[in-house]
């Protein structure tokens, strides 16, 4: 490893995150485990795959090529675990592409690399499997997790794991992105305020989709205002979150045909198309599930504007874009109803999470906001 | 020789099939043989090797000889030679009936046609041709049931095949003389308590009854149904009303508002009887008390109430209006 280190891709904004790795490289003793934390959309999975790609390719003949190979996810050496789980990681995840994996020595490179995504989703059983090989992994072992919420990874998890921060995008820094990406100036500055630093999601509410989602939020929220009456005013939420399905399980079966032409008939092939059906269905329940809950906190974000809006703090509204709306439907409204608003759509929003039905779930939601901020 | 085949492979997920299968030869054994003719082997604990030593082995009974072997499908294909060379000799007065859950090896079957057996798959009924079991399964019992009819009955009491053919056997009963029934009639059909549904329940809050919809919850927990399964259909059933309630009040016709509750007519005639009295207040706290109990059911309450306590209770506070 040379001295002068590589600055990873991923970690432009975070100068912590920039110090810990950039001295771990230049040293040429990284750490066997590290944590990266931070909110999502702050860059994590590059710096991810930039360092994965670093360790594969030190030592290498053609480093290049090897760098090249981990940053497309090609690399034989480098294993890259997603939670199988809509919202926990399964035993199944890490016992043989991880656990198992470790013990073995590398194909190609000096090392191995495992990067696990989301990995506040382990319960106490996964953690234990991983334990082991956590505290005491092969010399050449070196384990990249991933979180967006610190808190809720396991202790026994986050004290074997060198901590790296990836601090929230500031505001103002997403919109000028946004803007340099060909988004008008106040639907980036509202996107961006309302992303809470989260690049990918505001670029998401600075889309098409995201503006439609958007207005299916207002719908909830002006239905409970009794500004508009609305039978199901969440059925909009739902249908958004089956259309985000569809396209997530669209964009699987689009890799699974352009795969499978190059896969002979045969056994292989059978077990290809069934990896991909899975994936679909994950990655399709996935979308959903982050549409829905997306759209519970945006409207929890609304009520809390509204708070801000009915307490004369214009300048701490985030959706800057509905400022006269927001002000207008916020005259006379109690803030303390408001708040409590904004914490009934969390509270069905953390609820999603124990699949609960959706559709019971969200009618109670709209007969407790009419009841609470009901005209 | 007893005209039955040598062998029998039974394969499928119809339970009640394979379960009347395997009555019949029973009754038969025991007809001809005595209690305890029929000689039962539970596959999961008798290798097929096992059982070829069992066909090879010389009784004393002078009759014929039945062997059951249940779960077959567990059985590996590596280790089905010496059965298929047993089934391949075996005595002519012996019988042996294999019964499998499930698919069941290629090479089994093979083997059972080859030693001259019957090989016979029931497929259970998928979900939505539960109703047309529902209505041959009637027939056998001497009751005639209309699509609807069926619909109603499977919705009632679940597409389980044990549940349903113990309901139909009770219905033809209560129903006797009559040999038809309709889902109307079926609906009003009132002796028989288990006929009384989570959708009883729900009708009895949305008359504002609390304690006849605990009395008949109680009954259907006495009957084994569950708090958390009878939620679901209670939920529905309160969110239809209040739907049409609500569609009611803003002045729609009745014709429009059964068209958006979907169902069949009858059903949707029932339900805006039913949220024409309806209190919309109370139907929005009950509906709000059980999205509030399927959250403690899940594990995200504080409660830590045992499953039908918690029912009973949320039930009592929905009632409570």
């Amino acid at each position: 490893m040379t001295a002068e280190a590589p600055q990873l891709a991923g970690t432009e904004d975070h100068p912590h995150a920039r110090l810990v790795l950039g001295s771990a490289l230049a040293s040429g003793s990284p750490s066997h485990a590290y944590l990266f934390h931070g909110p999502p959309g702050t860059g994590k999975r590059t710096a991810a795959r930039a360092l994965a790609a670093e360790l594969l390719a030190e030592g290498e003949d053609d480093a290049d090529a090897a760098r090249t190979r981990a940053l497309h996810g090609t690399h034989p050496d480098l294993t890259w675990v997603r939670p199988t789980g809509a919202h926990v990681m399964r035993v199944s995840d890490v016992e043989g592409p991880v656990v198992a994996a470790a013990g073995r020595t590398p194909f190609e490179s000096k090392r191995r690399v495992f990067v696990l995504e989301r990995v506040d989703t382990m319960n106490d059983e996964v953690a234990n499997r991983l334990l082991k090989t956590l505290e005491e992994p092969p010399a050449f072992v070196h384990l990249i997790l991933l979180t967006d919420q610190l808190g809720r990874v396991l202790e026994t998890v986050v004290s074997r794991c060198q901590l790296v921060r990836f601090d929230p995008l500031p505001g103002e820094r997403i919109a000028e992105m946004l803007e340099e990406e060909g988004v008008e100036s106040g639907r980036a500055h509202a996107a961006a305020r309302l992303s809470l630093g989260n690049a990918s999601r505001a670029r998401f509410l600075a889309s098409d989709e995201g503006m439609a989602l958007r207005g299916e939020v207002e719908r909830l929220v002006f239905d409970a205002l009794g500004a508009i009456h609305m039978e199901e005013p969440w059925r909009g939420l739902l249908q958004r979150a089956e259309e985000r399905r569809d396209a997530a399980e669209s964009a699987v079966d689009e890799r699974k045909r352009e795969r499978l032409e190059q896969e002979p008939r045969g056994r292989e092939r059978s077990a290809l198309e069934r990896e991909f059906d899975e994936t679909a269905k994950r990655d399709g329940r996935r979308a959903r599930t982050e549409i829905l809950e997306l759209g519970l906190e945006l409207a929890a974000l609304a009520f809390r504007d509204l708070v801000a809006a009915s307490s004369g703090a214009d300048g701490a509204v985030l959706a800057t874009d509905r400022i006269a709306d927001l002000a207008s439907a916020a005259s006379d409204r109690d803030p303390v109803r408001l708040r409590q608003a904004a914490e009934a759509c969390e509270d069905t929003r953390s609820s999603l999470q124990l699949n609960v039905t959706e559709e019971l779930a969200l009618s109670a939601l709209t007969f407790r906001l009419r009841e609470l901020v009901g005209s | 020789m007893t005209g039955l085949h040598p062998v029998y492979l039974i394969s499928g997920e119809d339970d009640a099939k394979i379960d009347a299968w395997r009555a019949r030869l029973r009754k038969r054994a025991e007809e001809e043989g005595g209690p305890g003719a029929l000689e039962t082997f539970d596959a999961r604990e008798t290798a097929p090797d096992a059982l070829a030593a069992e066909l090879a082995t010389l009784t004393f009974n002078p009759g014929t000889r039945y062997l059951l072997a249940d779960s077959v499908q567990s059985w590996k294909a590596a280790d089905l030679e010496p059965l298929e060379r047993a089934m391949a000799d075996m005595s002519p007065d012996t019988v042996l009936v294999l019964i499998a859950r499930g698919k069941v090896q290629a090479r089994l079957q093979k083997a059972v046609q080859k030693a001259g057996g019957e090989v016979r798959a029931y497929e259970a009924p998928k979900p939505w041709e539960m109703h047309k079991w529902a209505i041959a399964r009637a027939k056998e019992e001497g009751l005639t049931l209309d699509s609807e009819a069926a619909k109603l009955l499977v919705a009632s009491v679940g597409g389980g095949q044990q549940r349903l053919s113990r309901e139909i056997e009770k219905l033809a009963l209560a129903a006797h003389p009559s040999a038809t029934l309709s889902a109307e009639e079926l609906q009003d059909f009132t002796p028989a308590e288990s006929m009384r549904s989570a959708y009883d329940v729900a009708d009895a809050l949305v008359a504002g009854d609390g304690q006849a919809a605990l009395a008949i919850s109680e009954r259907l927990l006495e009957q084994d149904e569950h708090g958390s399964k009878l939620m679901y259909a209670i939920t529905r059933r309160l969110r239809d009303v209040h739907k049409a309630a609500s569609l009611i009040e803003q002045g729609l016709p009745e014709q429009k508002v059964a068209a958006s509750l979907g169902g069949p007519p009858w059903a949707a005639k029932k339900v805006i009887a039913r949220a024409k009295g309806a209190d919309r207040r109370a139907l929005e706290h009950a509906i709000c008390t059980f999205a509030e109990l399927e959250i403690d059911l899940r594990g995200g309450g504080t409660t830590g109430l045992e499953e039908d306590t918690a029912f009973s209770l949320a039930l009592t506070k929905a009632a409570a209006g």
